[in-house]
């Protein structure tokens, strides 16, 4: 079984109001504290370092993690002077061993994440453990019921139940909601809309049947109709049968289509077809005229080379223009008249005149060849492209016939290079002609644009068939997701009522455990009020507010505390319902700080209050702190010494931290200093006075009784003024310390009064140095030391009242004080 | 006091026996609908787990059932027809 932890030890250093490391022992059984200290004292850093060493993310709620408003920040938590000091803050907590917890420290200025074992430790402490008196109120007066709906449902861990509720409730709003969609209805609606050409707008079989029968069927045969979609299987045969054998009939379209492109390349009469279309012979004849041309161009070519051109003309043009001129020379070549072939002008006339007949000629058949081949051109391209279409066509027959010669016709075509020889379509042609026998020529009867055919006929029936079928299951699967949700609800009934119970179960536990806590604090109090935890009245859903009422009188019952109760009683109320919870569910880690809790309280309510801490709070370890001497008082009388420690802040040094009265400085503190060559006069002080205090508590001198409200605070003169007269009173005098000029111990030794920064140095006009300090702290240890047991050297003495002198403590000694 | 606060504790303790006597319970109800129990426990019925998430898986298992249970029905149907025949 798991050891809940308990602190056995919590170290601050540079943390709020602590510059200095400070442990504070709570013994090896991990013993509750009580510390009592006026305001202002430091108290509160406590209960701080307790808040920051346990929180997740390392910071303190009323300060805040970052500095907004009237919260001053992380930076808060770390002593001003800290940095100067080189004091590193941080806050150490070490468990007792059994609780295997291992020691945390964390610093102030960087928290570290709190490591696993303590993480683990501190889930069992699921209510706030803190109860500080200033904000104890809230729950009653300022907490909304979600608000404390949410605080108790944490505290009792019972959200995944609610979170389960939720669920099923969340789930019957889908079901529900899956039940109203209308996404697959509106699908088919608007199917039936686009097959009816909005003539119907949504699914009725029965008219949808009778639009199908009076605008589709009865215009195909008057005689079929079709009576309910799920027994219309034979007119869909029928449908079926009769629309395959119009798509038959479609193909002998295709065949006549086919034909007829043939009978145009082949050059026959065809019904409809322009005379005008390219055929294998009107393609080869213009072939053959072009040939033609080209001969006749060759012809006159050679002829029109030998002819005198253009140029050679004008020159010789004025020879035409001037008949009667006399050359000597022809025009021309510039032959002399008579070297040339025909020896006169008359004959060179007629050579000049049959060499422009031939140019004339040659421009005329170089005109002609163009024109031929243009028409070879297009009738090459019309019958290339009747070849193509009839292929096109024949792919989408089931003709076996091989088409391979049409192709290679239209290939012909293509790279026809006009060289005037006939291009090969015989082939092409048998192929055609063959074509032609297997071809059905027969021509269908033309179907009317728009009106219904037999394969529509079908397809919408189908159409309609498939809407019935879509429809038909959608309203199965409502039904079915309807069955569904009705057995959601059923069992959603049956977790809310098991559920709710459980948690009012739970709830009124708790209220029980808060009533009797309330009741407790104000014993001796007539007619306290019933208080009630409660969820608002409603369904067996489980809300998210919990009520806080009390029965206060006839006629007003469950009505809010706060507008009833006085201010002490919601402060009792309050106190009561975190008392409660926290004993409820923190046992797993059982610490409790109560901060100032008692503040509106008179005697007899703090009373109470320490027996419900002492009786009902014995399994926790209580960490008490406050500035009520009173309630300090009454603590120290009920609690058991054992098992509690009590401790009293005497002052905050602001070099220091806050001074606790049993605080003790240690030697090495002090000589620390003085080796880094520091003053440690405020250290010697209290050293001084610590041992005042002690050796004055042991020997049980007289001293007065201070005034109220500073019953502890005996100045360092009056002590040892006391320790003097005691000592002078018995006769026992201090042996003197050689070579010292101690105006302290001067001061014990002869009664006087000295004060505090006069006695370091023998000039009190004067401030001593850290030499003087180092001389007349060696002075006060050897003077110290003479307040030894001469049997056993102890240090610790004790005076009962029968005995007028101290004897030594030490058990077994009990020699009676004398100076050695 | 000492009982309230033992009860409370074995309360608190028994969250999770709380959740198992409640599927006991669940699958005592007469004319229960088993598939629709299986999906509430196994997606609902549990402390752990993304809440939102359960609820759509729970949906979306929900919504199938209804749909095969449709189909089915379908089925019964025409296997109905089919014999009469």
């Amino acid at each position: 079984m798991t050891i809940p932890p308990r602190l056995k030890k919590l170290t601050l250093s540079g943390f709020r109001a602590y510059l200095s490391e400070q442990p504070i022992d709570f013994g090896k059984n991990g013993s509750s504290l009580v510390v009592v200290a006026p305001n202002g004292k430091g108290k509160s850093s406590l209960v701080d370092a307790m808040e920051f060493v346990f929180s997740k993310d390392g910071f303190v709620e009323r300060l805040g993690k970052v500095r907004s408003g009237t919260q001053a920040g992380k930076e808060a938590l770390v002593h001003h002077a800290a940095t100067k000091a080189n004091i590193s803050p941080f806050v150490k907590v070490e468990f007792i061993g059994a609780a295997q917890v291992q020691p945390f420290s964390r610093s102030a200025k960087t928290p570290e994440v709190i490591p696993d074992d303590l993480a683990t430790a501190l889930e069992a402490m699921k209510v706030p453990y803190i109860i500080r008196g200033f904000e104890l109120r809230k729950f009653v007066e300022a907490t909304s019921p979600s608000d404390r709906y949410e605080a108790v449902s944490n505290w009792f861990g019972f959200n995944p139940l609610l979170k389960t509720q939720d669920s099923l409730r969340e789930l019957r709003v889908q079901l529900n909601r899956a039940l109203n969609d209308q996404t697959q209805l509106d699908t088919i609606n608007g199917e039936v809309k686009r097959l009816t050409n909005s003539q119907e707008q949504q699914w009725n079989e029965v008219r949808c049947v009778a639009w199908f029968n009076d605008t589709i069927l009865t215009p195909l045969d008057n005689v079929l109709k079709v009576d309910a979609l799920d027994s219309c299987a034979g007119i869909k045969k029928v449908l079926f049968d009769r629309a395959a054998e119009a798509l038959s009939n479609e193909s002998s379209v295709l065949n006549k289509t086919i034909t007829d492109k043939i009978k145009q390349t082949l050059g026959n009469k065809v019904e409809k077809v322009a005379l005008t279309v390219a055929t294998f012979s009107t393609c080869n004849t213009a072939i053959e005229s072009y040939k033609k041309a080209q001969e006749l161009f060759s012809e006159t070519k050679n002829q029109s080379e030998k002819a005198i051109f253009a140029d050679v003309w004008r020159e010789a043009e004025l020879l035409f223009k001037s008949p009667t001129i006399q050359l000597d020379n022809c025009p021309v070549c510039e032959t002399p008249i008579t070297q040339t072939p025909s020896k006169s002008v008359d004959g060179i006339k007629v050579t000049l005149e049959n060499s422009l007949k031939h140019l004339t000629t040659y421009y005329d058949t170089e005109k002609a060849l163009k024109a031929s081949k243009m028409v070879v051109e297009t009738k090459i391209r019309e019958v290339k492209d009747c070849l193509n279409s009839i292929l096109d066509l024949l792919k989408q027959t089931s003709s076996s016939i091989d088409l391979q010669p049409i192709q290679e016709a239209a290939t012909a075509c293509d790279k026809y290079t006009y060289s005037g020889s006939p291009i090969k379509f015989d082939l092409a042609q048998t192929t055609l002609q063959t074509l032609l026998e297997h071809l059905s020529p027969a021509i269908p009867k033309p179907q009317e644009v728009g009106k219904p055919t037999w394969k529509s006929g079908h397809d919408a029936l189908e159409k309609l068939t498939g809407l019935k079928e879509r429809a038909d299951y959608e309203v199965r699967r409502k039904s079915e997701v309807q069955k569904i949700h009705d057995a959601v609800v059923k069992y959603a009934s049956i977790v809310d009522t098991s559920v709710k119970s459980y948690v009012e179960t739970l709830i009124s536990t708790l209220t029980d455990k808060i009533n009797f806590f309330y009741n407790e604090i104000q014993t001796g109090v007539e007619g306290v009020p019933v208080i009630h935890l409660s969820f608002p009245p409603g369904d067996k859903k489980i809300q998210h507010q919990l009520d806080l009422l009390i029965d206060f009188a006839e006629g007003r019952k469950s009505v809010p505390p706060a507008g009833y109760l006085s201010d002490s009683q919601v402060h009792t109320l309050a106190l009561a319902i975190r008392l409660a919870s926290i004993c409820m569910f923190n046992k797993g880690f059982p610490i409790i700080v109560l901060d100032d809790v008692v503040t509106s309280y008179d005697a007899d309510r703090r009373k109470a209050v320490v027996d419900v801490i002492a009786t009902h709070l014995s399994g926790f370890q209580v960490f008490i702190l406050t500035h009520d001497e009173q309630f300090y008082r009454f603590l120290e009388d009920q609690l058991t010494p054992t098992q509690w420690r009590f401790k009293r802040i005497s002052r905050l040094d602001k070099t220091f931290g806050p001074r606790y009265s049993d605080h003790q400085v240690l030697d090495h503190e002090i000589e620390e200093l003085h080796r880094l060559e520091q003053s440690a006069a405020n250290l010697m002080r209290q050293a001084e006075e610590e041992w005042l205090n002690k050796i004055g508590r042991d020997f049980g001198v007289s001293i007065r009784i201070r005034e109220i409200g500073k019953e502890h605070s005996h100045q360092r003169h009056e002590l040892a003024l006391a320790l003097h007269t005691f000592l002078e009173n018995r006769s026992l005098f201090p042996p003197t310390v050689p070579g010292h000029q101690n105006p302290f111990l001067l001061s014990l030794q002869r009664g006087l009064i000295e004060n505090f920064g006069s006695h370091f140095q023998s000039d009190p006009n004067s401030w001593g140095s850290v030499g003087d300090e180092k001389i007349r702290w060696r002075n006060f240890k050897e003077f110290r030391e003479k307040f030894a047991c001469t049997s056993c050297k102890g240090k610790r003495f004790k005076r009962p009242d029968s005995l007028n002198k101290p004897v030594c403590k030490a058990q077994g000694c009990e020699d009676q004080f004398a100076f050695t | 006091m000492t009982t309230n606060t033992d009860v409370a504790d074995s309360k608190i303790l028994s969250i999770e026996v709380l959740y198992s006597d409640l599927k006991k319970s669940l699958k005592e109800i007469k004319d229960g609908d088993v598939e629709v129990l299986a999906t509430i426990e196994s997606d609902l019925l549990n402390p752990n787990g993304d809440e939102k998430e359960n609820i759509t898986k729970a949906l979306k298992r929900l919504m199938d059932l209804a749909a095969t249970r449709a189909q089915a029905e379908k089925k019964e149907e025409v296997d109905d027809n089919t014999s009469k025949a």
